[in-house]
């Protein structure tokens, strides 16, 4: 899948992520601090603050994770080309939003979107409109009420863990019981509503 | 409603076939209340995405704040990086007249001291015999995931080996990052800095040699565990 990569370092790191668990976050520190002069060429190349440049440049990184995770990153350009890309399109985005002074929108309208990407575009429309009936914050309470098992087994999930990872990192007797206590918690948050 | 979540998520799985894809959706379209149903299970993935990523944005900052640099230096602490700079090319000379000599012969070590771990030494638990085994008969990955989670108890052995293990995978990074944190171990004897090196060398991109031939001079200086291998070699 990864033919295309420049170098074998590049692919160790996505290995390594893909993997899962232990090796999977000290994958992701590596990958973070590999590219870390991103910062500074955002500061200097787009004439924004250092600590804008730095949150610019963690969710680039985090975009890329679940890239990789989402096996969209099918290595045509170097990881490095790849953070690049994406982190100069999201400080020109920040620039553009300081420009305009537009509020920030309630909701991260590209992680809603990389979450459906696999829905029409009317459909999603749809979707979103039903979500932005609530405020992000208010949904964000109710995430967090929803109870520390829940909570603790829908962040591995939401984090891209597969069910057979969570097994071996959390108290449950097999993947089946993963997958339907993740759907009752799912259904506890709908009764909350 | 735990059907209806089954189904949602073989949708966002990628698991239903053309027509059942359309089929949801049009259901989406005309169905109000499956709509909200995944509207839901969107918003879930979203929120505790969201959770996760704050989690991780200020763990990432964390390692930021460790790798930040003082953005100012002063002209005497120029003069200084300078003056050191100046000696550390007068006594590192010798090693760059031997340069492709010194890849040559850390990759020697590595083949002679790596290809076989013995199991007289620490071999009083099970797993990390097993470990060794695994190690000496080849299956290096195997070895490498079972010493690296007995390294995750802070363990020296683990962490010296599990590092070895990604050195012969020539997982570098994997390896410089082992041998990196087995260096900040409080040990009588700790080979750390000087297989930080080692693994420098063999992988050799970049800035790699020059970095590894001043911790070789580090090691040879402080003499800690190498250095007499490095004394032969700069014979």
């Amino acid at each position: 899948m990864f033919q295309f990569l420049h170098n074998d370092a590049d692919s160790e790191i996505i290995e390594g992520i893909l993997k899962g668990g232990r090796e999977r976050q000290k994958c992701e520190n590596i990958l973070y601090e590999k590219y870390l002069y991103f910062i500074k060429e955002g500061v200097r190349k787009h004439q924004i603050e250092e600590h804008e440049s730095a949150s610019v440049y963690s969710d680039t990184i985090l975009s890329v994770i679940d890239h990789i995770l989402g096996r969209r990153f099918e290595g045509r350009a170097s990881l490095k080309t790849y953070i690049y890309q994406i982190f100069s399109n999201q400080c020109v985005s920040l620039i553009r939003k300081k420009a305009t002074n537009r509020a920030a929108p309630t909701f991260d309208t590209v992680l809603l979107s990389e979450i459906m990407y696999l829905m029409g575009d009317d459909t999603q429309s749809i979707i979103q409109q039903i979500i932005e009936q609530e405020e992000e914050t208010t949904l964000l309470q109710r995430l967090d009420a929803v109870g520390k098992k829940c909570k603790e087994l829908l962040l591995l999930w939401a984090n891209g863990y597969s069910d057979k990872e969570i097994l071996d990192m959390l108290t449950y007797s097999s993947v089946d019981v993963v997958k339907v206590s993740r759907m009752r918690c799912i259904d506890k948050l709908r009764k909350t509503y | 409603m735990e059907n209806e979540l089954a189904l949602i998520e073989s949708f966002f799985n990628n698991e239903l076939s053309e027509p059942e894809r359309q089929a949801f959706e049009t259901r989406c379209k005309t169905n109000q209340a499956f709509a909200e149903t995944v509207a839901l299970y969107v918003k879930t993935k979203y929120g505790f995405t969201q959770l996760q990523r704050a989690k991780r944005k200020a763990e990432f900052e964390e390692l930021r704040k460790k790798h930040k640099m003082p953005v100012m230096a002063t002209a005497a602490v120029k003069y200084s990086i300078a003056a050191i700079i100046v000696i550390c090319i007068t006594i590192l000379s010798w090693w760059y007249l031997s340069e492709p000599k010194l890849t040559e012969l850390a990759d020697a070590y590595i083949k002679e001291n790596f290809s076989t771990l013995s199991t007289t030494m620490s071999a009083d638990k099970d797993t990390f015999k097993k470990a060794i085994s695994l190690f000496n008969e080849g299956q290096l990955t195997k070895a490498a995931a079972i010493f690296d989670s007995l390294a995750e108890y802070n363990n020296p052995e683990a962490l010296k080996y599990a590092g070895i293990s990604y050195l012969r995978l020539q997982k570098y990074s994997l390896a410089l990052e082992h041998f990196a944190t087995l260096q900040k171990q409080n040990l009588q004897s700790n080979p750390g800095t000087f297989y930080y090196a080692l693994t420098l060398l063999q992988r050799n991109q970049n800035n790699d040699l020059t970095e590894a031939k001043k911790l070789l001079e580090k090691v040879r200086n402080e003499k800690t565990e190498g250095w007499q291998e490095i004394e032969k070699w700069s014979l």
